[in-house]
């Protein structure tokens, strides 16, 4: 048994460092090639935990081999639109200028309710309100609604509206964050400054965050 | 982007010299130990006992030597009848079942053969 926690607990660091190599993209949305990986690399990573005869190595030779080729080729496909078409496939119009586009679905085989699915899955509930509407790589939806159907914006209204600047978080867990230090234009200095001014120590903050206009938003820690 | 498609083509490159150097390695390491138990077979055909007995030994030591190389890169089923095998010929050749003992040489050796027939590069293999 304690070899298969060695092995458990190898194969465990290495798909962690693999699913990391392979980026964020990964995680958040599946393209084809990716999502290939991604069911190999979980089928790979089990057999030398499933069946102790199976040597390590070849598992990890394996998901190595995946992983690598895999972050190439998506450096390959963001070099080349040929090669990204080839991988990845390209998005495709469904609905154009509100006319569904019949052709089109059948090339995707995309069927009518699979559309509506798609549409409700967006809070549209009326195709009639649709301009626009593309599959895209990953399988999902996008949508552009017709004018009269969008939610009005300040732009439509004629109003004008600044940008608000993001709020960064500075202190977790009275842990200083310094990473988003730079988008906020916070300094240790000022933060310093900020906390003495509040009477408190980095310890007992349990979060704070601060926007580049200066406002901070802190929460003390209350043990 | 650039540093994980250098770790990318680091981790290939890695996997590419593990799988050709277990295949060199593990077909020198199953021929060497052939060539042993294929003299053992050939003094057991010519009578000469005693030698055929140093060869199995030697061929014995080998195996047990390579062991470990032979358990990271090969599937372990595979090797369970050389595993089984090599190690009981000698006692039959010292109590005097030469006829098992050839059959156990034989059993290694194809058992070996069949080693290095799974590190080819073939159609068979690839398919």
């Amino acid at each position: 048994m304690i070899p298969l926690i060695i092995r458990g607990f190898i194969v465990y660091i290495v798909v962690i460092a693999s699913v990391r190599l392979m980026g964020k993209r990964q995680i958040g949305e599946l393209q084809p090639a990716e999502l290939v990986v991604t069911i190999l690399l979980s089928e790979i990573a089990a057999m030398p935990l499933e069946n102790s005869e199976t040597p390590l190595i070849q598992s990890l030779v394996s998901v190595f081999l995946l992983v690598s080729l895999e972050v190439m080729f998506s450096v390959f496909s963001m070099k080349s639109g040929k090669f990204r078409t080839l991988l990845q496939g390209h998005s495709v119009m469904i609905i154009k200028e509100g006319k569904i586009l019949q052709e089109n679905m059948k090339l995707v085989r995309y069927s009518v309710d699979d559309l509506m699915e798609a549409l409700r899955l967006k809070d549209v509930f009326d195709i009639d309100t649709v301009q626009y509407a593309y599959i895209e790589t990953n399988g999902s939806i996008s949508i552009l609604l017709k004018k009269q159907s969008s939610p009005a914006t300040n732009g439509d209204l004629n109003i004008k509206a600044n940008d608000d600047p993001i709020p960064c978080l500075v202190i977790s867990d009275g842990k200083v964050i310094t990473r988003e230090f730079d988008v906020c234009g916070l300094t240790d200095n000022k933060l310093e400054k900020i906390l003495k001014e509040k009477k408190l120590k980095k310890s007992n903050v349990l979060l704070m965050t601060y926007s580049k206009d200066g406002s901070a938003n802190i929460v003390v820690r209350e043990d | 982007m650039l540093k994980r498609f250098i770790a990318a083509s680091v981790l290939l490159t890695i996997c590419i010299t593990v799988c050709v150097s277990s295949y060199f390695i593990v077909s020198k390491l199953s021929e060497e130990i052939t060539l042993e138990l294929n003299t053992a077979l050939e003094y057991i055909e010519n009578n000469e006992i005693e030698k055929a007995d140093k060869k199995v030994i030697s061929s014995e030591e080998k195996w047990e030597k390579y062991k470990t190389v032979f358990d990271i890169f090969l599937d372990h089923t595979m090797l369970e009848s050389i595993n089984v095998d090599l190690p009981s010929i000698e006692p039959l050749i010292e109590s005097g079942s030469i006829e098992t003992a050839k059959e156990k040489i034989e059993n290694s050796i194809n058992a070996l053969k069949g080693v290095i027939d799974e590190q080819r590069i073939s159609i068979g293999n690839i398919l």
